[in-house]
């Protein structure tokens, strides 16, 4: 038999917009189909329903870390506010009076670890958390969200407050877009901790294969 | 939380489906086995999520068969019941039938 050609944009949804690994076992099943005479509509509402029932099982997988980004980074204004007190304004602009290059690099070092401590206090928070939720904290894993967080939050961070200023968003959207840079950051930092359960399914699923085979055998 | 011990609809349909079929059980034969007692479309996403979660909770087994050329070259995946899969599905099976006994006879259904 021939193999028949599966609409272009359908294969690569499946190929692309699938998340976690490659499922080619589906890929090679929904080829079959269609080579023995299913219609190329049927192999787009496959693809589909696929795609919405591996978002809802990647979400739910994850929904530990959607719930902490989004509890945490709405923390975010009040952080900012209870910083700005008095004191850090007046350490703030003595740094700005301090000689070139420190004139700058300090007020942008001192910006920074603001933003640094609240992401790093969450990330924190949520590795207690997770110990003691997940059997098998993977500390590797944590530190690579570590450091993926802490590379993200800067440009998410400058692009937000640039879109800001381009657009003169008022007082309020200002605040509450104040808090997207850290859910951004949030996210990818503990996507990898609450994904573990993922792995340890995985290698559960080829663990069994080398169990003898009694399914025949054992009357029902 | 307490891991989930039944069983679902389509998770006993695919245990069963997965007996009966033996040694040729994979994504296609398993979707049209419960599309012919179903009788309605089954989508093979929905099969593969069942399997997986079957296979997280050590319910089934897979191992990768032969690649053919109107596969596009791509594995079957073949699915077998574990010992403690076949297990479970006894115990539904009990819990099933023990319910069902106990029901008053159904209006339209003969004693």
């Amino acid at each position: 038999m021939s193999p028949k050609r599966a609409p272009r944009l359908a294969a690569w949804m499946l190929d692309h917009l699938v998340p976690g690994d490659r499922n080619e076992a589906l890929e090679g099943d929904l080829l079959e189909e269609l080579s023995s005479g299913r219609s190329s509509g049927w192999y787009r509402r496959q693809v589909f329903s696929n795609l919405a029932a591996a978002w809802r099982r990647e979400l739910t997988d994850h929904r530990r870390a959607l719930l902490f980004a989004t509890a945490w980074s709405m923390l975010a204004p009040v952080w900012m506010a209870l910083v700005h007190t008095r004191g850090f304004g007046a350490m703030a602009a003595g740094t700005r009076r301090l000689e070139w290059p420190w004139s700058v690099v300090c007020p942008v070092a001192l910006w920074m670890s603001v933003l640094m401590g609240f992401l790093w206090t969450g990330l924190l928070l949520f590795s207690w958390w997770s110990r003691s939720g997940i059997t098998h904290f993977a500390t590797r894993t944590f530190g690579w969200g570590f450091v993926r967080g802490t590379l993200f939050l800067m440009p998410v961070w400058l692009a937000t407050v640039l879109l800001n200023l381009v657009l003169q968003a008022n007082f309020w959207v200002a605040v509450i877009s104040s808090c997207f840079p850290f859910f951004v950051a949030m996210l990818c930092g503990v996507w990898g901790v609450s994904g573990n359960v993922d792995v340890r399914r995985a290698d559960r699923l080829m663990m069994g294969v080398d169990e003898p085979d009694s399914a025949r055998d054992t009357e029902l | 939380m307490a891991e989930r011990s039944y069983l679902g609809e389509l998770e006993l349909m695919i245990l069963l489906s997965v007996v009966g079929l033996g040694e040729e059980a994979y994504g296609v034969p398993i979707s049209h086995e419960i599309e012919k007692h179903v009788g309605r479309e089954v989508s093979l996403g929905s099969v593969y999520a069942a399997l997986e979660r079957l296979a997280a909770r050590g319910l089934v087994a897979s191992r990768m068969g032969e690649s053919t050329p109107e596969r596009g070259g791509k594995a079957r995946r073949y699915f077998r019941v574990t010992k403690v899969g076949l297990r479970q599905m006894q115990e539904t099976r009990r819990v099933l039938q023990q319910m069902w006994r106990s029901l008053p006879v159904l209006r339209g259904e003969r004693p």
